[in-house]
Order: C-alpha cells, then structure tokens, then sequence
C-alpha cells in the first residue's frame, strides 16, 4: 500500500510540475486589449491624441456675457450658479482635477519617453513625441494658470501663488505650489524646448506645431505683459502663418456662419472649452453695447451673433463646430496679430506698424462693397487703445478676457470694475480683486496640503 | 461501480461499523450474471434498444490467491484485515461479511504460508462456531447452527436478487433489503441492484428506503424481483445524499462544510424557464437583491447578478456567486441553461466547502448537478409540458406618472414663469406639448382664453395609459416543453434531452424562446477506464421592440391613434410644427407614429444567441479506492444584438434628416434606407483538469482525498457596428463619410456620421493546484482539509503576488454513533466546525496602465489613450475567511429534523477606492482599503405534522445576515471627508464607512414643511434649517440613522400537503429588518421632463403636495417651487418621511399537483402528474401603512398562473 501511494503521489507531482510549466508565460497574457502598460510610441502618442478640452472658467469668469435671472435660475448646478456671481467661497470644483488628469498623460509619456520601443512609428518619433507632450502639458499648466491664480505681475511673481507644477506621473509625489515666477518659467521653458522639435505643419491641428509654439509664446508673454519678447514670438509665429480668413467670402445669412474648424485657415492650434450650462447659447446673451459697437460694415456683426428670443444677441462666431457651449479657445492667427499690433503700439517707436497689423486684420473682417476705412492713429497711446478695442471685439468668447482683465488691471488707466446685475441685486468685481483667482477643491487643499488663495 | 453487502444488527443495535471494507471494494457487477441478465432483460421494456447482453464474467480471482498468516491469539478482526490486504496486494478484492456479535471476543492462531483462501479461513477458523461461505469474493460468516436445521435450510433455500427503483424508475441506491425476522441486511449499489444468499423458500423480504414507503413480498423459489418504491409523501431528509462540489461527491454524513442541497423535487416545484430564480426562497443563506431588477425576460430580473450567498463578501470586485455545471465553471449566462436538465444544486457556502474553488469561491458556489443515465437501466422517458399567464403590468398603478390634469397643473405653471419663453423661440424647434402650444397661442392673442381652455379640456380627456394598454400591452405568456431520454447498458450510459422555451413578453412583439439539446453518455470501453462526453447547445432567439418604453414615457394626454384606431403623430424630438413643415422642405416625414412604428415592426432588435458546451473526461481505476481522471471542457457562445431601424422608423427618418441641411451643401450624406447597428459577442472558454482521488478504508478510518491541477481561459470577444443604407431585401449597405464633418439641421452642431465601430477582447487565464482530503474515523470523527494556489494573468500584479494560497480546516463529531449517547427523543446529532480561506477575482491593476479608448478621439478620430488607474505594485488579493460551526439534528423517526449554522466571514485586503489628491491626476487609487466582517446564521427546520393517509409537512427556512464594514478609506471622490450627502439614501452600492452595516440607510432629520411657504426643513448645527446646501455637507453624525438596506432576516416557511394523488405546497417568504427609500417628486427633474414634453421626473406625490397654509399638518411633500431647487428636491428626497420600513411576509407561490399512479400503466407511462402554480399571490402583511412593496417601487408584477402535466414512460 505504501509503495502504491508513493506511486501515486509522484503522478500527482509530475502532472502538477506540467500544469505549471510555462506557467508564467501563459499568465503573463495580456487580459484586455484596451488595457496597455505603454511600450511603444505608438502607446505615448495615443496617450496625446486624447482630445484637450479646457476649462471653460476664464470665460465664465469674463464679461464676454450675461445671464437673465431666468438663464441663471433654471441652471441645475449650484457651482455654475456661484460661480457666475464670483462668489467668494465657491471653489471651482471641475477644472483642477481634469487638467491634472491631462497632465498625468503627459507626464507618463515624459516618463516613458526612453523606456519605449520604436513600433511602427518613423526614427524621429520619439523626440517629436517627447515634444509634443512637453507642449501639450504647458498649454494645461496655462490654462490652470488662468483659473487659479491671480494676473502675473512681475513686481510681486518671486513671492505670488502659482500652480502645482507636476512633473512626474508617480502619484505618490506629494504637491506644492509653485510661485508664479517658477510657474511661468516652467511654462515657457516647456514651450521653447517643444519648439525646438515640432514641425511646422501637422495633419490635424490638434497637434501641437512649432507654429503652435511660438504662437502660445506670444501669449504666455503678453500675459506677463513681456512685450519686447511677445513680439518676438508673434513675428515668429506670422512667419509660418498669416493666413486670414477673408469674412466676404463666409455666408452670413447662412443659418450658422461660422466655417468648420479644419478648413479655417487661421486655426494654428485647435482646442476648445469644456461646455458649460453657463455659456449655452439660449442662455449667455451679448452686451447691446458691445454688439453695437461693431461697425454696420464689420462683418463680425452678423457673424459673430444672432439675435436671441431672450432679448439682445447671443454669440455665434465660434471657430468651434459645436454652436453650443463648447467654444473654440485655441491659438489662431488674429490672435497673433492683435498680439503684435499691441506690442508694437506697446513700445513707442513702432505703434504705425501696430496700425497696420491691425488694418491687415480688419480688412478681411469688412464689407468689400464699400471702401475699407483704414484705421489710423495719432498717438502711441491712441494706437493701443484702438487695439485694445478690437482685441476685445475679435477676441469675444476666446477665453482671453479674464487673462486681458488680469494684464490690464495693473495699469489704471485700463483697469476696468465688472458688475452682474441679477433681478436687480448688482454683484461686483473690482479690478485686482482676489476673486479672479478661484478657489481651489477643498479635497485637494486637505489631501495635497497646499495654500488655498487667499480670501 | 460498487456493491455493498454486510449483516448487520438491526440499526439501532448496530453502533460499530463492522466491516465496510465491501462497500467500498465489492465488485457488484461481477456479480451480475448473464443468466440473471437475460432474465431481467425479459421483464424489462424497450431494452431491445440499448441494453447489450453483459459479458462480463465474474472472474473468482480470491481462488488463485494464496495467503500467509502468522498470528497467535489474535483477533479475528485483525486476521481478516491481514487477508484483504493480501488479496489487495494480488490485485484482488476481499470483503468479509459478518455480524459483529458472531465474532466478538473470538482469537484464532494460525501459520500459514501460500495456502489458497478456503484453506486459509478452514485454518482460521478451526474450532470456532463459524461457518463460511465464499460468493463473488465476498466471504459471508456465519454461526453455526444444530446440523439438522441447517441440513433443512440448505435444501430449501434460494438466491434472491432484484433491481430497486425510485418513483422516477431511476435505480435507488442505498435502500436496505432483508428478510423478515432476520438479521441479514443488504443495501442496493448505485445501480439499485442487490443480492441475498441462502434464504429460505417462503421467508418474506422487507425493502425499505428511508422516504419511501416500504414493501414486504413473499419469497417462493429463487428469483429475481423488479419493484419500484412508492415516494413517501411525508419525505425527508435523504441520509445518503452526496453533495457535489465540482470536484467530487462529498457523502453528507462526512460533510464538515457547510452545503445547502436542492433536489429535485423542491427544484422543480417551480414553474419557470430559467435555474437561478428557482433558488429565491429555498435555499437558505441566499438572498436576491430584487431593487435592482434587470434581466432577461427568462429570469425577471431574479438572477445571479443580484444573488448573494451568505452576504455581500466584496465592495468592488466582481461579487456573483461562481456557477458551475457538473464539473466546471459555466462562462455563459445561466439563462441557457434549461432547468428541465438540472437533477439537483448544492450551493457552496462555507470556506470548507467553498474553498476547492479557490480565488473563484469568496462569494459562494452554485453547483448545478444535471441529470444522467444510469447503468442497467432501461430507456425512460419524461417530458415536462407547461403553459403560464400573466396580466400585464397596469400603467395606472406606476407611481411615477400622473395624469393630464395633474400635468397640466404644471404646465401652465411652468408658463406662467416664463419658462417655456426661450424654448418656444428656440431656432432648433424642440419639442413642445400640444397645452403650450395652445397656451401661446393664447399669450400672443391668437386664440381667446375660452377657446384655449376648451381645446385643453378637449386634450386632455384622452390618457395615453389606455393607449398603453390597449395597443401596446397583452398578458404574458410563456411555454415550456421538455423531453428526456435516460437509461443504460452495462458499459454505458445515457441521456439525451430536448428542451423548447417560449416567453410571449406583456409588449406586444416582445418575445424571446430558447431550444436547448443536451446529452451526456458515458462509456467503459474496457475495464476500469470510463469515458464521458457532454454536448449540451443552447440557441435562443429575442425581440424587442423599444417603442413601448417611449410611449410610456410621453406627456399624459398624448394620443397614439385615432377613434378608428389609425395611427397618430405624437410630439417627440421637435415642435409639432417644425415635424409636420419637413416633407414640403423636402425632408423625410419628421413625425414619430409610435402605434406605426409597433405594426410595420420598423423599430426592432433581433437578439440571438448559441452555447456549445463540451466536456469530455477519462476515469481510470488503478485499484478499488485510487482513481486518476482528466478532463476538459470548451465552452462557446455568441451572442448577436442587430437593431434594425427601417427607414419607416423615427429613429432612422430622424437621423437621415437631421444630417440634411439644403441650406448647407449636405444632402442625405446618411443615405434614404434602413440602418442597421449590429453587435456581436463571443466567449470562449477551455478547462482542463487532471486529479487523482483516493478513497480508502485504512483499518477504522474512511479516508478520501483528491488532488490535482487545472487550467482555465476565457477569452471574450466583442464587435459593434452601425451599416447605414441597409437594404434587407437585397442584403446591401451603402458607403458613408465618417471623415467629413456635417452642420445638423436643426441642432447647427457639426458633427461626422456615427462610425460607433467597436472591438474589445479580454483574455483571463487561471492557472491552480489543489487538494483536498477528509478522514472519518469509527463512522463519529471526520477531519477535512483543503488547500489550493491560485494564479491569474492579472494584468499588472506583480508576478510574485499572482499566486494566491488558500486552505481550510474542519471538523465534524457525530455525537449519536457515540456509545455513551443515549438521548432518545434526538437520534441523530452531529456536530461540524470549519474555518478556512477563499478569495476574489481582483478588478484592479498594479501597473501603470493605459487604457486605449474604443472609440476615436473626439474631433480626429485618431486613436487615444488615457492612464486609466494610478500605479499601485503593493495590490494584493482580496481574502475572504470564514468560521462556520452548526449542528444537525433530527429527532426519532426523523419528525423534526434540521440544522443550524453560525458563520462569520471577514473579507479582508478588500480593494476600494482610496481618496487621493486630484494633482496626481486622479481622484482616487484602488488599495487594499477595505475591510466587511459580517456575523450570520442559517436555520433550517423541516417537520413531518402528519404522516399517513393525509400528510403535512413543514419547511423553514430562515437566514440572519449582518455584514459591517469595519475598514474603510475611500469616501466619496469629490471630497476628503464623508459629508452627509454621500451617505444618505438607500441606493444600492452607497459609499460604505467604518463601523456601519455594509448597506445602512441614512436620512436627512426632518422638521416637516415652512407652514408659510411648504418649504422643507431640516436642521444644521441644531437649529431648524433650510439651508439645504449646508446640510448637505454636515457631518453624517448628524443624519438619522434607520438601518440596513437589505433585510437582516429573510427567509420562508413552506407547508406541503398530500392525500392520495394529491399534493397541495405553498411558499410563504419574509423578510425582516430593513428600510427602504421610496420614490417621491423632485420638481427640478419634473421640470426637465415638461420642458422636453415627456413625463420623465413625474411622481404621483406632486398631488399631495403642500399647496396653502396648513397643508403641511396633512402633507410631507414639499410646495410647487420655481424656479427648482435641485439641493431642496434632493433634501426632500432623502429627508425622514421618505425612508420606510421595509418588513413584509409575502405568498411567493402555491402549487397543486395530482399524481395519476397506477390507472395509467396499461398506456405505458409509469407515472403522470398534472400541476398547477401560481406565483406572486400578493403581500400578506408590511410594516409600512403606504402599501408599497418595497422589491417593487414601479409597478408590482401580476399573478402568474401555470398549467402543466409531466410524466414518465
């Protein structure tokens, strides 16, 4: 009996030695195709094909609209509610932990950059890859920029609050927050390495361009009200691209006016908002003052804005092809050259020039039935304000206001106080004011453990 | 294959085992001549078919063994093991027979060497008062009697053998013949045969089983009996019921585990088309969540997916109990399986009886034992046929639509606010309802106010409830038909079976049926190899029709058709203007005709899906008690779902237009046809096994142990697409621009066709040894242990950490086989205790994973990916760990008998989702985070009332389960401390905390309704409140604590009657302890449904609404507001006076059934029996006083009547 178990037991020890021989190659098997750990540069790049969307708080936060208390009330979320209002205690709940979860993409494809296979992607990929994340992760960094911190202001950004700026995708680093001196320069540094590496064209424009580049350059330094290099990057850009829509070949008495966004030539990089019931066209109305003080020849007028049973007009100019809320607020060609007109009126020598950029855009913005009156100016400082003028009418629903609020509320000269009149209670925004940095998540300010702006 | 036989005292004499050593080792069918054969075959029916005539010849191998003994006064015990262990090692069994008190106290001395048998026991027995005789190797001792008497018997004495069947005529093992006025007893072998030696001419033989009744029949020359046994109708518990885990069949009386047994009779009690909602209120220590009720019109949404055994064991993983069909795991959905083909269920509850399985085990098994043939049996036919009807559920009774007047109210409350303004001028036309059409009108001077109001009066005199039911709805009936065919030879056996299901829905043009071939033969080509094979296919074919869903959610006064009954345009979508201006702008017809629609079918999804199953195995015997099999089954099903929008339907008219903007370039860039969305699954699994079983008697303990290894895959497939232009007449699709965008009339949004084409694979493999071993000692110990290791190509984990160990230990004493046991009144009492491990499948991933998007980027449709989980290597496997003590008892003559467990399960290493700061990109990160423990007990009572002529018998069954969370760290993802908000209400799955039962119910503290305003109020930092935002995000210590949301006792009680033919049961279940949260009016969602014309968000609760002072001493429903305040709607909600206790005991069902015996065996059929059942009788009693039922909080489901008749021939 001994021997015949002994026998037994060896049977049972070889045939388990055979069910676990290749055991661990046959467990190694992938469970789920959708479910990849990144080996390839195929994987980063899908990793930066995820469409970006933006916070749409910059322009919830601007003077672009309005809401009628019927459009305020019967919105369903009491953040958009507060928010609208600029309420003092209302943390703006949505915009962090979608941006840093964008930026968690860019960090592993940073992260996984030299640990990747080629696949079936070309020799170059790899630094067109590392690029293109380095780009997309300070385009979020700016946009976070734009929700929650005050304006750069270059006396006091050595001391004042930034963002997070994370540069790993282990999650067990902890968060602080930068100053905004450190959260510019790693802005534009990322920027100015990405466009070492870009190409100049891209099949979509989605994808992050040297033109893109030197365009968000543009940006960032305006916004630091760095005019000298603002200026630089804008000529940069215009190199590559001055393409202007001519808006007489557009139909404006087309249902929906505004070209779809791949065959705009002006798009250099194409993003929008992240909609909000907020910025919906049956509730966000225009200014009568502002929609009045489009020239009858302009043809922005009718492109820009439809009248709306509500009263008033509602905007309809987005170079998005969503005509709901989800505007386009991407880099476009205009931009730049509102860019470069104003930097050029900025420095004293050069406000003609800044006249003509100008003249250039709104050209292809008139009626070519009548004559185009040219636009001049007598002064520096008439020059800037004309600019300034137009930008703000260009610009309209961009996400570009509260962030040209911000710039131009240091100079009092500019500085502006906006106001929501709300069933007659009148809610108010002085310039400078700590609201235009919007509170942080109250998770975030307990389980990051970093400074909540000021109040 | 196996024979026993031994002389035995009578029962409750015999408390020492005397020799099993036959039962196990015996070899039955060798005693099975082919004379006696023949003769058999002659009295049986239908042989000719499939018996073949036995040649196996009994080879009396004891003959030509030879033996050496050397003992000095030694028991006859201890030489007669020496001898079987000798002939074992020959390759030969022996087994003595014997009556203990013939041998007790006698020793024999002996020195043999090589003698053959019969001298070796003349050896042994020289000189002692025994005599033997030698007969298909089993030697049979016995006393000598004075010479003459036993000259007298010889002479007249005879061999008698017989065949014992069940009611079914299936072979009935284990019943006990002997002679009357003797001590001889004999029990039949697993194929119900049996052999008695040397009887006396005229002595009469009792054969009994325990729960049938017993007969005695009158020997007169040697013979061969046939009889069936009659089923007791007072029947109890069977004693030789052996449970099936999947690995092997564990007797009961050595059972340490905890095992809930079904058979087949209480299984098939139920009329139904599917297996697991048979189990609802007859298995003990199982519960169906029936809030959630989604399923297949097979199960009504009483299925595995909302099943638990013995508790919620997991927060996040997959928490479905394990199927598995004989053998292996069954991958497709148990709805396939036909409940015709199931000869019992043993549900797997504790972690001794559980653990086999593994990581797979943690929140229990459900073992389905289908039916098969059985060796020597003759072909045996049963069919099954029944027919069921229910009324449909009555719109009239839903508590979440009102009426027009009621609808009305609102509407022109609504417009009096203004808030229909933006939506009337709306430029893209939305949908508008017939009274704000008319209420405009008024406002712009149109039509008077007088003409307004008559024109709503004239509306709303219609309610699209009676459309409902008259030309959408009918009574629900289904049809079961089922055939099987069983028997077999001496080498084979088999059973094959046809089954046909067919469901008519309560929607008109809803259906579903299924057809399901089974068949399992087995086969022994030569000696001690037995092959199986299993082929079971399943196909079953839906249609569902999705109009009716629509129509029930229209704006009440919506009219379908006409007095004649000719179809009619309904407001959906877009205004009635803009719908009816679209053909002359050259647009298809943009009106939705849903009673259109429901007759040309234009709207219809064509579901169907196959599972092939295949399982084949080898057994080899090495020797009696060591058996080595390997096995294998591959599984494969499909599944199909195409939606066909016809071009008739307003789905496809509504999609093809709203890409047509002649004012733009696009004309029709979706082409005028049908368009077709298909999608298409397949599983496939493969097991392989190999294990070796030993099964020994070693001297007084019965020792059994299995081992092996197996490997598992299961590779899912899944396809979508969208064919648009489809023609089905010439089986043709038309190419579409996904690439291009279009600007949508009248949305103006741009947007590319929908590509929707989608592809998923997932792949698990398993890879696990086991063991698992049980000794029982002098018939009063058992010893059981069990331990396994899991391996899983969980993506991600570690490679060191995908293995997982697992074992178990139990113990079980039978008190009653004690000798100093004495208790009378309890003659059965045994006692078990185990504690062990079992695991669950993980749903987390450790590494870094990115997880690519089945669909393309939005705005490139390149191909995007997204990091989908934080990393986390520390991940480890969720642990269950369970301690299961009970006692079985049952008193004399087994009146009352039953069981009684306590359990406790702690499920450790839980993963949850742990709170992390959304800087890191992520919310949260899965973590071991979590730990339940939960406390439980299982009783189970049966009682015989009454036996005899009339019978009753009582069956109860009640469970108790309380599981508490006592870890966890994942709150809600928006905020790092529990706030009140997160954990009020009873939904399913709310956020578990520390401390608390796993599914507690919390309220919002009530202070009744602002008698000024009908506001709700509440209260914040103690002081009435209706600051409903700073309530909501108070502390939960001050919520209102009511209890669990799933009963802490549940249970039924179920009363069989029989006389004569008759039977007459009926289930009675309860469930007790629990609240339950009913469903009220929230003005912002009811707003949202008016302005978009549907009745979406409506609750009958709006006519009891607070409407002027006083109201709220009548009232809790909160006043009309505007405009909605959704934190005021959602503090209503989940405030006091909407949580209800949600105690009930209800009729689950009654059955009457009369068996026709006799009467009809000259038409061949041995028996037949006609049923009738009825189910969901109705609430015998609740707590609450508001009449609600709290498994349904829509409409309560309407009786079911069924008819059936079944039979045998």
């Amino acid at each position: 009996m001994k021997m015949a178990i002994g026998k037994y037991v060896v049977l049972l020890a070889v045939s388990f030695g055979l069910v676990f021989t290749g055991c661990k190659k046959y467990l190694a098997a992938n469970s789920n195709i959708s479910n990849q750990v990144p080996t390839t540069a195929g994987d980063l790049q899908a990793l930066l094909n995820r469409f970006l969307f933006d916070s749409p708080t910059p322009i919830i936060a601007s003077d672009d609209y309005f809401l009628q208390y019927s459009g305020w009330s019967s919105m369903y979320s009491i953040f958009d509610q507060m928010n609208y209002l600029w309420d003092a205690n209302t943390p703006d709940e949505g915009s962090w932990a979608v941006a840093y979860n964008y930026i968690e993409n860019y960090n592993t494809v940073l992260d996984n950059i030299n640990n990747v296979s080629l696949g079936d992607s070309s020799a170059g990929a790899l630094p067109r890859i590392k690029a293109r994340a380095l780009f997309l992760r300070a385009y979020t960094f700016l946009n976070l920029v734009q929700v929650y911190t005050k304006g750069y202001d270059s006396a006091t950004a050595k001391g004042d609050l930034g963002i997070c700026l994370r540069t790993t995708s282990s999650a067990t680093a902890s968060s602080i927050r930068a100053t905004m001196e450190e959260t510019y320069n790693q802005i534009i540094n990322d920027f100015k390495t990405a466009a070492v590496s870009l190409p100049v064209t891209e099949q979509f424009s989605t994808t992050p361009t040297k033109v893109a580049a030197y365009g968000a350059l543009a940006r960032v330094y305006l916004s630091m009200s760095d005019f000298v290099n603002a200026k630089a990057y804008a000529d940069s850009c215009l190199t590559y691209n001055s393409n202007l829509i001519d808006f007489n070949t557009l139909d404006s008495n087309s249902r929906y006016s505004s070209p779809t966004p791949q065959l705009n030539p002006e798009i250099i990089f194409y993003t929008e908002i992240n909609g909000s019931e907020v910025l919906k066209s049956s509730r966000a109305l225009v200014d009568s003052n502002l929609y009045s003080s489009y020239d009858f020849n302009d043809l922005r007028r009718p492109m820009y804005f439809r009248s709306s049973s509500l009263g008033g007009f509602t905007f309809n100019g987005s170079y998005s092809h969503e005509q709901s809320a989800n505007v386009f607020d991407g880099i476009a060609v205009d931009e730049i050259y509102l860019i470069r007109a104003e930097c050029e009126a900025r420095t004293s020598e050069g406000y003609l020039s800044g006249m003509d950029d100008l003249n250039t855009l709104l050209k292809t913005r008139w009626l070519n039935t009548v004559p185009f009156p040219t636009f001049s100016a007598t002064s520096a400082d008439d020059a800037l304000m004309q600019i300034l003028i137009e930008r703000r009418k260009e610009l309209l629903f961009r996400g570009q206001r509260k962030s040209d609020l911000e710039r131009n509320n240091l100079e009092p000269q500019y500085a502006v106080t906006l106001s929501r009149d709300l069933n007659g209670v009148v809610y108010s925004l002085p310039a400078n004011d700590l609201r235009y940095a919007y509170l942080i998540p109250e998770n975030v300010i307990a389980l990051g453990g970093i400074v909540q702006n000021p109040r | 294959m196996q024979f026993s036989a031994y002389v035995a005292k009578p029962p409750e004499r015999c408390r020492e085992i005397i020799d099993k050593q036959g039962v196990t080792a015996g070899k039955g069918m060798a005693l099975f001549r082919s004379a006696d054969a023949q003769k058999l075959f002659q009295i049986m029916r239908l042989t000719a078919i499939i018996l073949l005539a036995s040649t196996i010849s009994v080879t009396a191998k004891a003959y030509s063994q030879t033996f050496s003994l050397s003992f000095r006064n030694a028991s006859l015990e201890q030489v007669f093991q020496s001898i079987r262990k000798q002939a074992l090692k020959q390759q030969s069994q022996l087994a003595f027979s014997y009556y203990q008190e013939d041998i007790q106290g006698l020793t024999t001395s002996v020195e043999i060497k090589g003698a053959g048998i019969t001298e070796t026991l003349n050896e042994c027995l020289k000189g002692l008062p025994l005599s033997f005789t030698i007969e298909n190797n089993i030697i049979s001792l016995k006393r000598k009697s004075t010479p003459a008497l036993n000259e007298a018997q010889q002479d007249s004495t005879v061999t008698v053998k017989g065949l014992i069947l069940n009611e079914n005529n299936e072979p009935l093992v284990g019943a006990t013949v002997s002679v009357k006025g003797k001590t001889l007893f004999v029990t039949t072998n697993e194929s119900g045969i049996f052999q008695l030696n040397e009887i006396l001419s005229g002595s009469e033989i009792v054969i009994s089983h325990v729960g049938y009744s017993t007969e005695v029949i009158k020997i007169k020359d040697k013979l061969y009996i046939k009889l069936s046994l009659k089923l007791n109708v007072a029947n109890l518990q069977d004693v030789s019921v052996v449970y099936n885990n999947g690995y092997q069949g564990v007797a009961k009386d050595r059972a340490t585990g905890s095992y809930d047994f079904v058979d087949r009779k209480l299984f098939e009690r139920e009329v139904g088309p599917d297996v697991i909602s048979k189990l609802d209120g007859i298995a003990s220590g199982v519960f169906f969540d029936k809030r959630a009720q989604t399923g297949s019109l097979f199960d009504n949404g009483v299925n595995i997916n909302n099943m638990s055994i013995r508790g919620i064991s997991t927060i996040e993983s997959n928490a479905t109990p394990l199927v598995v069909v004989d053998n292996f795991p069954y991958t497709g959905d148990p709805n396939n399986i036909n409940p015709n083909d199931v000869e019992s269920i043993t549900i797997l509850k504790d972690a001794a009886a559980a653990s086999i399985w593994g990581t797979q085990a943690g929140n229990g098994v459900i073992v389905i034992t289908t039916k098969k043939g059985a060796l020597n049996v003759p072909l045996k036919v049963t069919f099954n046929a029944n027919f069921s009807i229910q009324k449909p559920s009555n719109p009239f009774k839903s508590p979440n639509f009102l009426g027009p007047a009621d609808y009305v109210t609102a509407e022109k409350f609504l417009f009096s606010q203004g808030d229909y303004d933006g939506i009337l001028v709306d430029p893209t036309d939305p949908a508008v309802t017939p009274v704000v059409e008319i209420l405009s009108q008024e406002r712009n001077g149109t039509i008077t106010a007088d003409q307004a109001n008559a024109q709503i009066d004239a509306l709303t005199t219609h309610d699209v409830r009676n459309d409902e039911l008259k030309y959408f709805l009918r009574d629900r009936t289904s049809q079961q038909y089922a055939v099987n065919l069983a028997g077999g030879s001496s080498q084979a056996t088999y059973y094959l079976s046809v089954g046909y299901d067919k469901i008519n829905s309560q929607a008109v043009a809803d259906g579903i049926d299924r057809f399901t071939i089974n068949s399992y033969n087995t086969y022994r080509p030569i000696k001690n190899l037995e092959l199986t094979g299993n082929i079971s296919y399943t196909q079953s074919n839906g249609a569902n029709y999705s109009t009716i869903g629509s129509v029930s959610n229209l704006y009440p006064y919506a009219q379908v058709a006409d007095a004649q009954g000719n179809p009619l345009p309904v407001v959906t979508g877009y205004s009635a203007a803009f719908a009816q201006s679209a053909v002359q702008n050259g647009y298809l017809n943009w009106q939705d005709y849903p009673l259109q629609e429901l007759r040309d079918r234009s709207n219809q999804t064509i579901s169907k899906s196959i599972d092939n199953r295949f399982v084949g195995g080898a057994k080899y015997t090495f020797m009696p008690g060591i058996t080595a099999d390997i096995s294998y089954q591959y599984e494969y099903g499909t599944s199909q779902n195409n939606t066909l929008n016809t071009v008739d339907s307003y789905v496809a008219r509504n999609e093809i237009n709203e890409y047509t903007d002649f004012s733009g370039s696009n004309e029709f860039p979706i082409p005028i046809g049908d368009i077709l969305n298909t999608s298409n699954g397949t599983t496939l699994s493969q097991d392989g096994r190999g294990q070796i079983n030993f099964n020994k008697v070693i001297g007084m303990s019965e020792l059994t142990a299995i081992g092996g290894g197996e490997v598992r895959e299961v590779k899912v497939d899944g396809q979508s697409n969208i064919l648009y232009g489809y023609s089905h007449q010439l089986g043709t699709v038309q190419p579409v621009d996904y690439v291009d965008y279009f600007q949508l009339y009248p949305s103006g949004n741009y947007q590319t066709v929908p590509f929707n084409t989608q592809v998923s694979e997932t792949l698990n493999r398993f890879t696990s040894i086991y063991f698992n071993g049980s000794d029982t000692y002098r018939g009063r110990y058992t010893l059981s242990a069990s331990a396994r290791k899991d391996a899983a190509n969980v993506y991600g984990v570690n490679a060191n950490q995908k293995g997982t160990p697992l074992y178990s230990l139990g113990g079980g004493w039978k008190i009653s086989n004690e000798p100093f046991y004495h208790v009378k009144a309890i003659s059965f009492l045994n006692l078990r205790a185990t504690f062990g491990y079992s695991g669950i499948n993980p749903a987390a991933f450790a590494l870094p994973i990115i997880s690519y998007s089945s669909v393309g980027s939005y705005f490139t449709n390149l191909p995007y990916a997204n990091v989908s989980s934080p990393a986390n290597p520390n991940l480890i496997w969720e642990k269950v760990s369970q301690i299961n003590l009970a006692v079985d008892f049952s008193s004399f003559k087994q009146i009352i008998s039953g069981s009684f467990e306590y359990y406790r399960k702690h499920s450790t290493n839980l993963i949850g989702p742990a709170p992390l700061d959304p800087t890191t990109g992520f919310s949260s990160i899965d973590e071991n985070s979590a730990n339940i423990k939960g406390d439980g007990v299982d009783l189970q009572l049966n009682t015989k009332n009454i036996q005899g002529r009339v019978s009753w018998e009582t069956n109860l069954i009640i469970s108790y389960n309380k599981s508490k969370v006592t870890k966890y760290i994942g709150y809600s993802y928006n905020s790092n401390a529990p706030i009140a908000s997160d954990y009020v209400g009873a939904a399913q799955g709310i956020a578990p905390k520390n401390g608390i039962i796993l599914e507690s119910v919390y309220a919002y503290k009530w202070e009744g309704l602002d008698p000024a305003t009908g506001d709700p109020q509440g209260y914040y930092q103690g002081k009435v409140s209706k600051d409903y935002e700073d309530i909501m995000n108070d502390s939960i210590r001050n919520l209102v604590y009511k209890g669990s949301a799933i009963p802490l006792y549940f249970g039924s009680i179920r009363n069989a009657f029989g006389y004569k033919g008759f039977s007459l049961s009926a289930n009675i279940a309860f469930r007790f302890a629990y609240w339950f949260q009913r469903p009220t009016i929230s003005y912002s969602a009811f707003y949202q449904g008016l302005e978009g014309a549907t009745s979406s968000g409506a609750n009958i609760d709006f006519d009891k609404r607070w409407q002027k002072p006083g109201d709220e001493k009548l009232t809790t429903v909160p006043s009309m507001n505007y405009p909605a305040d959704q934190t005021r709607d959602m503090f209503y909600a989940n405030a006091e006076p909407n949580f209800l206790k949600g105690d009930n005991v209800k009729l689950q069902d009654i059955r009457l059934a009369y068996q026709l015996d006799n009467k009809i065996r000259r038409f061949g059929f041995s028996r037949i029996e006609v049923y009738g059942y009825v189910r969901d009788l109705g609430v015998l009693w609740r707590a609450n006083r508001e009449h609600l039922d709290p498994d349904y909080l829509g409409i309560p489901p309407a009786k079911t009547f069924s008819f059936g008749i079944k039979g045998v021939f």
